[in-house]
């Protein structure tokens, strides 16, 4: 019998116990009040997440009506040029990195775990940590616009501008450090997307019944993995030489501005898909409800969300078209720029064919109204973005109004109608009552209105030469009216939106008693739910639930399905097999707490305190990150001692879990391919930056220190290495005291990774190589930085490991700490030893 | 994780070839600053990149079942997921592999 056709069946007997329910509410509870802060709850902190996007969509939005009033009339006098720089800087980085990304995320962290029926995400309160840390972040960063502090060199930040001989002040560092940091919470977010996708799923929910929701985040966060460590990359290089001098792009010394644009598009072409994707999985759950059919092509979606992820890597060059590249990168890019069209279109084509099968049924609703406007305005954004592909019109309309018009239209069509459907779809989902129709169908008439009446101008004035990031025009170029028609289209979306605020006012009351499935949708999110999410987690048999097996709502609502009470007494949810989903242990996970909220209040302090160059404060808030990062990770790995317990169904499995089959160690796998990324990003550089100035290598390996201190770095790193593997022999048995050899390893391990790194700066240094003085000091300095970071890391984290193992708090069953560690510090390992035959090896070979 | 390959194997071959060509042309430009028309061994490289991606993307469309061997593990519906996938990302590998290979042909490099 195939399994698409097992009977659903209520796993345990009902009724319940009595009090059962009680406790799951008391285990579960939100703190209140003044606690909130607190709470990590994915419904509530998703929730506190999408309104501090939402508040910077409107504040971001807030100094884009400023700039159209600015552009309504040539020679306006309403702004003057430096304010309007940073502003359309502001704006710009506001709504790519402050509102696109972090809406999606939150969207992840609100609906996945709903979806998934899982209690939680797997590591609450890192999503927690990475939240706080984004908006205490993104404050400061956009209050900057405020002092006169706001960065001015437009959202990508191009060098030389951005250098400090043309941008003096820390302007451009609170853009350097404020967005970097938030890049590293962007990463926190994505890793427990990824985990949560693969190992929070119901049984029974194989890959090829997950929503495509899950399907598209868990591919957004993949994308995060891959790309964002070449922009912390590029913001880590730029800060330093901003800071120190190493002339990473100063083309005097050795160094290339186009290395930054690399970077930065390898980083920004995928970051549009980011944006996309997500939007087009919450599209593709929208459409099937108000279709009232199954959505048509499911796998061949599912194959467009994976082939757009991919193929988006391959096209960052096109934002380079006019940068004087060789010619044949401008086909090569061109060419690719076309393809990547093709799985977008699939999305779209699957959508119409659902709508086109469920037309007799399809349902006028504000949400589906949004989701049309969508498809309008993001396929003329498409069809402007294959001409912008074309170089010649790309040569005629780069850095003009045109390009301007594309790319809201992609962004806003893409992502912003999809997140508006979003709110008006899910809100029921959350609120007692579901927002209103009414002020819905305004809110979408106006915002449809108002975007095409502001930006569809915008591609005249760009064809006739309109340049963008200009503060004024004179008068009698054939733009004046075309501009006062924009201004007032984006008075118009303004009322849109400003209307969808009102409603959510009136109407929106987030309740443990939701209006609930009002839609009659098929997926998991819509079972009936309180604090705990569903009551139970159902057996899922099929890719609509809902639809397939009428009596499931009330099956898990009766608690009839998996894990109906919390047998550890606390916090708890199912880990199943990444791929068909069978139950594997049931992970317990910490509650509400402040370490994780003061760990993020520090970190942000550090980071903001090191852009007005405070140093020592930064190091003292630094230093109290890690004493609450220390406090909030003590109590976790809580080890075997629960034992086993049953789930339903006569199941019983493991409290605890250690080894490649745990959630940890994938997490630590995903964190590693982040440090990977970047190391590799860092090697593109090197060789990059050789093949711009081959001058400043030493040639043949002339003047290069002998090979002797390399080689003792490298024995230093094999050295710890065995030393780990020893420690990992040597872990004590639970009843024994016998730590001494095994805490031992571990710190002879990070010693010599620690030695390994410093007898390879040190001698570069007595060689008389200075990173200021060419780009490749620089850069041979740089492999020296990264891998120092590494090691830092790996040493906090053998000191934890050894005092648990002090605390007896870590031994050979409970061990997932000391595994952690060990993975990182073979990574360091192995990283630290690529960039000896990087720096030592690679100019030996050439001429 | 063999799956995880399998599934991912055309991209994957797209990936490197991209890499390949993209990193050849580029330093190969850098190194020439002003060649005159195209290195022939430029476009023997090209050509050769270009032919062994193209046979190793077409793997997983000829042989589906071999080459994913190692999907056994999964059930039926599953597995045949998987392949679907699978060849579909393979045979969209194939037009991106060839979509780069031909540009590359074509035009004049530096
Ligand atoms: C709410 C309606 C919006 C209006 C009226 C608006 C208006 C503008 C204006 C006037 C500019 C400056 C053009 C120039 O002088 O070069 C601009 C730039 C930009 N906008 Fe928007 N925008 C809106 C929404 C968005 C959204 C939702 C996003 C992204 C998700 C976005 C991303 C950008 C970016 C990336 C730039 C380029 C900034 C730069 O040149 O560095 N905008 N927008
Ligand atoms: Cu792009």
């Amino acid at each position: 019998m195939s399994a698409m056709t097992e009977p659903a069946r209520p796993i345990n007997p009902t009724p319940r116990p009595p009090g059962e329910e009680a406790e799951l509410l008391r285990i579960w509870a939100t703190p209140r009040g003044w606690r909130l802060p607190s709470a990590v709850n994915n419904t509530v902190i998703g929730l506190i997440y999408l309104g501090a996007a939402l508040l910077f969509f409107v504040l971001a939005g807030i100094l884009a009506l400023l700039m159209r009033l600015q552009l309504a009339q040539p020679d306006g006098a309403f702004i003057g040029q430096e304010l309007y720089n940073q502003m359309f800087t502001v704006h710009g980085t506001t709504m790519m990195f402050l509102f696109a990304v972090p809406a999606m995320e939150a969207l992840g962290v609100m609906l996945l775990p709903q979806m998934l029926a899982a209690r939680d995400l797997p590591f609450p309160r890192l999503s927690a940590f990475a939240i706080w840390a984004y908006i205490i972040g993104g404050l400061v960063f956009f209050s900057t616009i405020f002092y006169d502090l706001a960065p001015a060199g437009g959202w990508f930040m191009y060098p030389p501008l951005t250098l400090t001989e043309y941008q003096p002040g820390d302007n451009a560092d609170f853009w350097l450090l404020g967005i970097g940091f938030i890049e590293i919470s962007a990463i926190a977010g994505a890793v427990e997307i990824v985990i949560g996708v693969l190992r929070t799923r119901p049984p029974g929910m194989t890959l090829s019944r997950m929503p495509i929701f899950a399907w598209s985040m868990l591919i957004f966060a993949a994308m995060i993995v891959f790309a964002f460590p070449a922009v912390i990359l590029a913001t880590m290089l730029l800060e330093i030489e901003r800071a120190f001098g190493w002339p990473f792009f100063t083309a005097a010394r050795g160094g290339d501005a186009l290395l930054w644009q690399h970077l930065f598009w390898f980083f920004g072409h995928p970051e549009v898909y980011i944006i996309f994707l997500p939007a087009a999985g919450l599209v593709s759950m929208m459409v099937p409800t108000f279709a009232r059919t199954p959505l048509v092509g499911y796998r061949l979606i599912v194959v467009a969300l994976i082939a757009t992820g991919f193929f988006s890597f391959g096209l960052w060059v096109h934002h380079m078209f006019t940068t004087g590249i060789p010619g044949l990168s401008l086909a090569f890019f061109s060419a690719a720029s076309m393809a990547v069209a093709v799985p977008s279109g699939i999305q779209v084509f699957s959508w119409i064919a659902t709508m086109a099968a469920g037309r007799a049924r399809w349902q006028i609703t504000t949400p589906s109204l949004f989701i049309l406007g969508f498809l309008f305005i993001f396929v003329v954004g498409g069809l402007t973005g294959v001409m912008v592909a074309m170089v010649p019109f790309d040569f005629q309309v780069h850095d003009t109004h045109f390009v301007v018009a594309h790319l809201h239209y992609v962004l806003v069509g893409g992502m912003v109608f999809p997140l508006f459907a979003t709110f008006y779809y899910w809100a029921p989902m959350l609120s007692r009552r579901p927002l209103s129709e009414r002020l819905g169908r305004w809110s979408f008439g106006l915002m449809f209105t108002g975007f095409n009446v502001a930006f569809f101008p915008m591609h005249i004035t760009g064809l006739a030469g309109m340049p963008r990031r200009v503060w004024t025009y004179p008068t009698g170029l054939g733009w004046d009216t075309l501009n006062l028609v924009s201004t007032i289209g984006s008075f118009v979306l303004a009322a849109g939106v400003l209307v969808f605020l009102v409603d959510l006012a009136r109407n929106f009351r987030p309740s443990g008693k939701p209006a609930g499935n009002i839609w009659r949708a098929a997926t998991l999110e819509w079972l009936p739910s309180d604090v705990y999410a569903a009551r139970s987690i159902p057996h899922v048999t099929s890719r609509d639930p809902l639809w397939d097996q009428p009596s499931l709502a009330d099956e898990v609502a009766a608690g009839a399905h998996y894990l109906p009470d919390a047998p550890t007494g606390g916090r708890e949810t199912l880990v199943t097999s990444a791929l068909e989903a069978k139950p594997q242990y049931v992970l317990q996970m910490p509650g509400a707490g402040w370490p994780q909220v003061l760990a993020a209040v520090f970190t942000a302090a550090c980071f903001l305190l090191l852009t007005v160059k405070a140093v020592l404060p930064a190091v003292a808030c630094a230093v109290l990150a890690i004493v609450f990062v220390v406090a909030w990770l003590w109590p976790l790995d809580p080890g075997p001692a629960r034992g086993q317990v049953e789930i339903g169904a006569g199941i019983r499995l493991p409290t605890y879990m250690t080894g490649p089959r745990s959630h940890g160690w994938w997490a630590m796998i995903v964190l590693m391919l982040v440090a990977a990324s970047l190391y590799l990003s860092y090697v593109f550089s090197y060789l990059y930056l050789w093949t711009v100035s081959p001058d400043v290598w030493p040639s043949r390996g002339a003047s290069l220190p002998g090979l002797d201190r390399p080689l003792l770095s490298a024995a230093l790193c094999v050295i710890a290495v065995v030393a780990f593997a020893a420690a990992d022999r040597w872990l004590p048995s639970a009843d024994s005291r016998a730590l001494l050899p095994s805490a031992l390893g571990v710190l002879v391990g990070c010693a010599a990774l620690a030695a390994a790194v410093a007898v390879e700066i040190l001698l570069h240094w007595q060689d008389g190589l200075r990173p200021q003085a060419t780009a490749y000091g620089a850069m041979v300095y740089l492999a020296g930085v990264l891998a120092a970071q590494v090691v830092a890391a790996v040493v906090l984290m053998g000191l934890f490991t050894v005092a648990r193992l002090v605390a007896g708090r870590a031994d050979r069953e409970r061990r997932n700490s000391f595994d952690h560690t060990a993975l990182l510090a073979y990574y360091a390992a192995a990283q630290t030893a690529l960039g000896l035959a990087l720096v030592h090896g690679f100019p030996r070979l050439i001429r | 994780m063999g799956i995880v390959f399998a599934v991912l194997f055309g991209p994957l071959v797209w990936a490197v070839h991209l890499m390949v060509l993209y990193g050849a042309h580029a330093s190969a430009c850098a190194a020439a600053a002003s060649v005159d028309g195209t290195p022939r061994p430029l476009i023997a490289l090209f050509a050769l990149a270009t032919a062994i991606a193209l046979l190793l993307v077409s793997l997983p469309l000829a042989l589906p079942k071999r080459f994913a061997g190692f999907l056994s593990r999964a059930p039926d519906e599953e597995n045949r997921f998987l392949l679907s996938l699978m060849r579909w990302l393979a045979g969209l590998s194939v037009v991106a592999v060839a979509a780069n290979g031909m540009a590359l042909l074509i035009v004049p490099p530096c």
